[in-house]
């Protein structure tokens, strides 16, 4: 459908203006103290002239090109964040146009299919790109199809995925 | 989040890791002693003398902290709270008069609707004028015990009222199911009776 919207998470550009934001909150909070300190209003020295101290007379050393490393390997990371594009939230479902469905929604149902299975004790599940993974632990061999079966009802319409379900076998006292 | 604002996040998140990239391979090329006209020593006592022992340099720092930090927050508070824009309003004319619409209204209806009709729950509706198409936009939890077609025939169902009322094509229903947040589903599992297999 043309005038369907994608649904997306925030791109992690956000995240990356994020980081600096607060890294320019806390520039804000230290150039404060320092005029507070610089004007005698609290005791101490101002951070600013502790750092030019200790940079005068710096020579280029390889403790300045691991430090010039890791900087330009923060900024690789923000430029790639920048520039991935935003992860879609939902699948489009093909059976029924204008309804989405995310990942996770998809898993609970087939969680709970499988756990409404008699026979089951335990039952989780996880979705990937091509397949509904279910875990089940269980005391009979045939409750796998049961569970495939109910889980199959649970997401028809929702998903085209392959239902795979993986049993462990438990003792009944 | 607006695609207006989501632009701007990525024009200034490649602004700075590009600067903080060039930073960083300045930095290293120093060290490495790579570049002949740059000095191998630093020396600021001139900028220490210049600058950092006149009595407006802590006014100036204080002033460029404060301003950054205000931009931040700024940004950071915008981010957090939630869009607000104006009501989306449909406006059509017959020879009876002209009808105005407020989308949002519809749009909470139909999630109302939704919720009645389908296994779902915590529905929330928001109407979108998608050039000339009105967009209902659902957002939803799936209800843990549920079953995808019963949500295929409420959204199908919606879809047909939906054509009723606004005309073939003129209004699209998207629902977008979501799993349960973990404080929903705890509330919800709060009330029900253990299972005994």
């Amino acid at each position: 459908m043309s005038s369907s919207l994608v649904p997306t998470a925030r791109p992690s550009a956000t995240r990356v203006v994020a980081f600096y934001a607060l890294l320019g909150i806390a520039l804000g909070v230290v150039a404060v103290r320092d005029l507070a300190v610089a004007q005698g209003w609290a005791a101490g020295k101002p951070w600013y002239e502790s750092a030019i101290e200790g940079l005068d007379g710096l020579s280029a050393s390889a403790a300045a090109t691991a430090v010039g490393v890791v900087i330009g390997v923060i900024g690789v990371v923000a430029l790639i964040g920048a520039l991935l594009p935003a992860r879609r939230t939902h699948d489009r479902t093909e059976a029924t146009p204008g309804l989405w469905v995310s990942r996770p929604a998809i898993a609970t149902l087939a969680e709970h299919a499988a756990e409404r299975t008699p026979g089951v004790y335990e039952a989780s599940a996880a979705v990937r790109r091509r397949r509904v993974m279910v875990r089940v632990a269980d005391s009979e061999p045939e409750t796998a199809q049961r569970v495939e079966d109910s889980v199959k009802r649970a997401l028809d319409g929702l998903t085209d995925r392959r239902i795979v379900v993986r049993r462990r076998e438990v003792k009944v006292p | 989040m607006r695609r207006k604002g989501r632009v701007t996040d990525r024009l200034l998140a490649v602004l700075l890791g590009a600067l903080t990239t060039a930073a960083g391979a300045a930095v290293a090329l120093w060290g490495l002693d790579a570049v002949p006209r740059w000095p191998s020593t630093l020396d600021l006592s001139q900028i220490d003398d210049a600058v950092v022992d006149t009595e407006w340099w802590p006014w100036a720092w204080a002033g460029i902290g404060v301003l950054l930090a205000l931009l931040a927050l700024t940004w950071l508070l915008r981010r957090a709270r939630p869009v607000s824009r104006p009501p989306a309003l449909s406006r059509a004319s017959t020879d009876a008069g002209a009808v105005r619409v407020d989308l949002d209204s519809v749009a909470a209806t139909v999630a109302r609707r939704l919720e009645d009709m389908a296994p779902i729950s915590a529905a929330r509706g928001k109407g979108v004028d998608a050039r000339g198409i009105f967009r209902v936009e659902v957002r939803a939890a799936i209800d843990e015990i549920s079953d995808g077609p019963a949500i295929a025939r409420a959204i199908e169902r919606t879809q047909h009222e939906l054509d009723e009322s606004f005309g073939d094509g003129r209004a699209v229903c998207q629902l977008m199911v979501s799993a349960p947040s973990r404080w929903q589903a705890l509330r919800r599992r709060g009330g029900t009776t253990p299972r005994v297999h």
